[in-house]
């Protein structure tokens, strides 16, 4: 009987507490909440490397110029106008005025937008004597693997609203360089108040920009909160705030977008896409990513030297059926290195077809009429343009066992997995590339140039002079449709000369709730809130 | 602690993996770009001094900075901490409030359709595969029944400044009282009864078999024979008893904790130590792992300090063996 008193008693404690009456999201009026795929390791996109960073960063800061949504046309941004001279070395931005920088906790900005930041931004990166170059041990990867500390050679205040940048060389890709997130502004107004007060390292944890948000608080691993900028030089966005609800299990973040609890969602999984299809509260968008995926070949290892070898191999491989396996049927076939997305991929170039008897008879040419043995290193982890790199290599071992080469798959944890391949210790493995800036320069010089080689990007370890000297001439020339040209001829080299399988190019997707509008996906991968809106 | 700084500082280094060039990721990055990053992390001079300036800040309370933030290891672990310590003492509460009374009742009914019930539940609570469990949780109480949130510490709407970093105790110091707390606590439940499954599952049998055994004592018997109450017997001269192997599993559970937690905190989106150390190995954030693994391991050693202490509060003969 007691016991019966006293369960009972405690059911009516929890009823009355509540604490099991049905959860129901209430968010405040206009509140967006992304559920995000990680935390983030800085608030500074000169920092950051990783694409979850930069994701958290675009919401606060600006660059000189940007991508029109959904493609790769630059239009401006800070910089209304901007002129380049006919040596291509000097490249003159006039900046946009009445732009204001945040308010936020620790910083009441007295002047707009000028010249002086960017420079500021720049110079961080640029001159190791900088005040602000070693605040927080910072170290800048993308700045750097650019090469734009060798290739800007001053910036220059012209007067408060227009800025020079001089290069040490000619570079085509420099604008679109301009584009990418380290390329943001920073107040240097808020850096100096900083280093006054002895806290410089706040720069880049407590973010001040002019971007469409206001940079609220960060609860670690937890959620970053963000408020609508009222002054913001675009338009105040449509929402009052916006919230990143950091949620690191794809099937979680997918239920909390059918329980209510999250407006769009990251990188949903694959497997869930087709029941997403269904579900009459949730809306899907895709759009084909500037990605590739490849089988690079060691091209200094044999018998990946001999390019019958590379050839009869890519006609051995049924890369149709990893497209229906691997990426159930999102990505298109690949038969560049460039996505089709970016301007000069050339679509007159002819595949090589899935043809086991002629890579039979390659191989045979090649001196191998019995076949060979080789190895397949394949990708550790799950990338945007490679969601299974085991089961593709699996895959890959059975289309070769067939036309006599014995594979042996090889494979380890993601940071061995880089170094080894990058100091060419395999002999073929899977890797793949996501675009910067839209420029093909991106891709054909930075994964296949012979300097790619030593920088570590080109695990093909292919060194080709026609095609080197191509890519090299495109980068110096200004004119877009000479420079197609060149990047045409270097693509016919490239199929020729095979030094990778192109395997597929992703199709990524967002899911939202009905209730969403206004949102565009980004060909980068990137999430943009200024237009959006919900019902 | 020593032999932990030696083994997680040597351990990780042994293990293939450059966090410079993870930093890069598929980037490339000329030879000068690579020493000059490497330089900066400190990453450039020999291992033995490496592991000298390690030891030499440590022992200061200086525990260097994480390569992916660059924050200081001390500051990423004392925010993060107070997360998994208020999980893990709520999913140790319940397996301790549950499981404690549940295996008194198994080992009184032995035999009975209850213990047999009992027995079966504890395997397959025991043999559940965590991350399994928790989104079977998570699809059954928070999208079918909508009961509980999925995921996070508290609603989106309660923006609570961190003091204390234990969520319950500072919805109070906001000034968001009761509705903040209620949400802080339903986003507790889902998360604390998947990571309390395990040591719910282990306490309740330990508490069985152990009051089995005592119950079979002679002085119980004699307990019984003056005539006092079943329920005195078993509250007061059997339990008591029965509670040093019983203390002992829930300290041991306290390390299961500390590993499930990794796990849990992934699934239910939890601000805890368990995954910024895991992922911290898989980003050879190599600060971050010596630093963690250290405080982990000084926190593992000091409940079990208290748990031999509580075997002289529980047991006077142990008072004399410490």
């Amino acid at each position: 009987m007691k016991r019966r008193k006293l369960s009972a008693s405690l059911l009516s404690i929890a009823v009355a507490l509540g604490i099991f009456a049905p959860f129901r999201s209430a968010y405040g009026a206009k509140t967006f909440v992304y559920c995000s795929e990680g935390s983030p390791n800085t608030f500074n996109p000169e920092l950051a490397t990783d694409s979850t960073s930069l994701n958290a960063t675009n919401a606060v800061f600006d660059k000189l110029v940007r991508f029109q949504p959904g493609t790769t046309t630059i239009i401006p941004g800070l910089a209304e106008s901007w002129q380049i001279s006919k040596d291509g070395l000097s490249y003159t931005f006039k900046l946009r005025k009445n732009v204001k920088f945040h308010t936020t906790a620790n910083f009441i900005p007295s002047r707009n937008f000028n010249a002086d930041d960017l420079v500021f931004s720049i110079n961080r990166q640029r001159l190791k004597e900088h005040p602000y170059h070693d605040v927080g041990k910072a170290t800048y990867e993308s700045f750097d693997s650019m090469g734009l500390g060798k290739l800007i050679k001053d910036v220059v205040k012209v007067d408060d609203y227009t800025v020079r940048f001089i290069l040490s060389e000619p570079s085509s890709p420099f604008l679109a360089d301009l584009t990418m997130e380290f390329a943001c502004v920073l107040s240097a107004e808020y850096g100096d108040q900083l280093m006054k007060k002895k806290t410089p390292e706040k720069i880049d944890i407590e973010p001040v920009g002019t971007g469409a948000f206001t940079f609220v608080r960060y609860d670690k691993d937890q959620m970053i909160r963000y408020k609508a900028n009222a002054d913001y030089w675009d338009g105040k966005p449509k929402i009052d705030n916006l919230v990143f609800s950091i949620t690191t299990d794809a099937s979680v973040r997918y239920q909390r977008l059918k329980a209510g609890e999250c407006h769009l969602i990251a990188e949903p999984s694959p497997s869930d896409i087709d029941s997403m299809k269904k579900e009459a509260n949730i809306k899907l968008m895709e759009l084909a990513g500037l990605n590739v995926a490849y089988l690079a070949f060691n091209v200094e290892k044999k018998p990946f030297d001999n390019i019958l070898v590379r050839q009869a191999i890519n006609y051995a491989l049924n890369r149709k059926s990893y497209i229906d396996a691997i990426y159930l049927g999102h990505a298109k076939l690949a038969k560049n290195p460039l996505p089709p997305g970016i301007w000069s991929y050339d679509q007159k170039i002819s595949d090589y077809d899935y043809n086991p008897e002629k890579a039979k008879e390659l191989l045979k040419k090649a001196g191998f009429p019995d076949g060979l043995s080789m190895e397949i290193w394949t990708l550790p982890v799950s990338r945007v343009y490679n969601p299974n790199g085991k089961k593709m290599g699996e895959m890959m071992q059975a289309d070769l066992q067939k036309v006599g080469i014995k594979v042996k798959l090889v494979t380890y944890d993601w940071p061995t997995y880089i170094q080894k391949t990058r100091d060419g210790e395999h002999q073929t493995m899977m890797m793949g590339w996501i675009a910067d800036n839209g420029d093909p320069d991106n891709f054909l010089d930075d994964l296949l140039s012979c300097d790619a080689v030593g920088a570590g990007a080109n695990r093909a370890r292919w060194c080709y002079q026609p095609y080197n000297e191509l890519v090299r001439k495109a980068q110096r020339i200004s004119n877009k449709a000479e420079r197609t040209k060149l990047y045409e001829q270097a693509q016919v080299i490239f199929k020729e000369q095979a030094p990778w399988v192109t395997l597929a190019h992703a199709i990524f997707y967002r899911a939202m709730s009905k209730r969403v509008t206004g949102y565009s996906m980004d060909l980068f991968c990137r999430d943009y809130f200024n237009k959006v809106d919900l019902n | 602690m020593f032999g932990v700084t030696v083994v997680s500082f040597s351990l990780i280094r042994m293990v293939p993996g450059d966090p410079v060039l993870l930093l890069l990721g598929e980037r490339g990055a000329s030879p000068e770009v690579y020493r000059s990053v490497q330089q900066s992390l400190g990453l450039d001079k020999p291992i033995l001094v490496q592991y000298g300036i390690f030891l030499r800040q440590a022992l200061k309370g200086d525990l260097g900075e994480s390569i992916a933030s660059r924050r200081p290891v001390w500051q990423e672990f004392k925010d993060r901490f107070p997360a998994t310590v208020e999980l893990g003492m709520t999913s140790m509460l319940m397996a301790i409030l549950l499981g404690i009374p549940i295996g008194i009742l198994a080992a009184v009914k032995r035999n009975s359709i209850f213990d047999y019930s009992f027995i079966t539940a504890s395997l397959i609570g025991y043999s559940m595969p965590l991350f399994w469990w928790g989104l079977i949780l998570i699809l059954f109480f928070s999208v079918l029944l909508g009961w509980t949130p999925v995921s996070g510490r508290i609603g989106i709407e309660y923006d609570i400044v961190p003091r204390t970093g234990f969520l319950l105790i500072d919805v109070w110091l906001a000034g968001d009282g009761w509705v903040a707390f209620k949400s802080a606590a339903s986003h507790l439940i889902l998360p604390s009864l998947a990571l309390g499954t395990i040591p719910l599952a282990v306490i309740s049998r330990m508490t069985r078999s152990s009051l089995l055994e005592v119950l079979g004592e002679d002085y119980i018997r004699t307990a019984q024979a003056k005539g006092l109450s079943r329920s005195r017997v078993i509250g007061i001269h059997a339990l008591r008893n029965a509670m040093v192997p019983i203390l002992t599993v829930i300290g041991l559970m306290f390390g299961t904790i500390i590993t499930g937690a990794i796990l849990t905190e992934t699934i239910f989106s939890w601000p805890g130590i368990g995954k910024w150390v895991v992922n911290s190995v898989t980003a050879r954030d190599y600060p971050v792992i010596q630093g963690g693994i250290l405080l982990i391991a000084i926190a593992v050693v000091a409940i079990n300090l208290l748990v031999d202490v509580l075997y002289a509060v529980v047991n006077p003969r142990m008072r004399d063996l410490l």
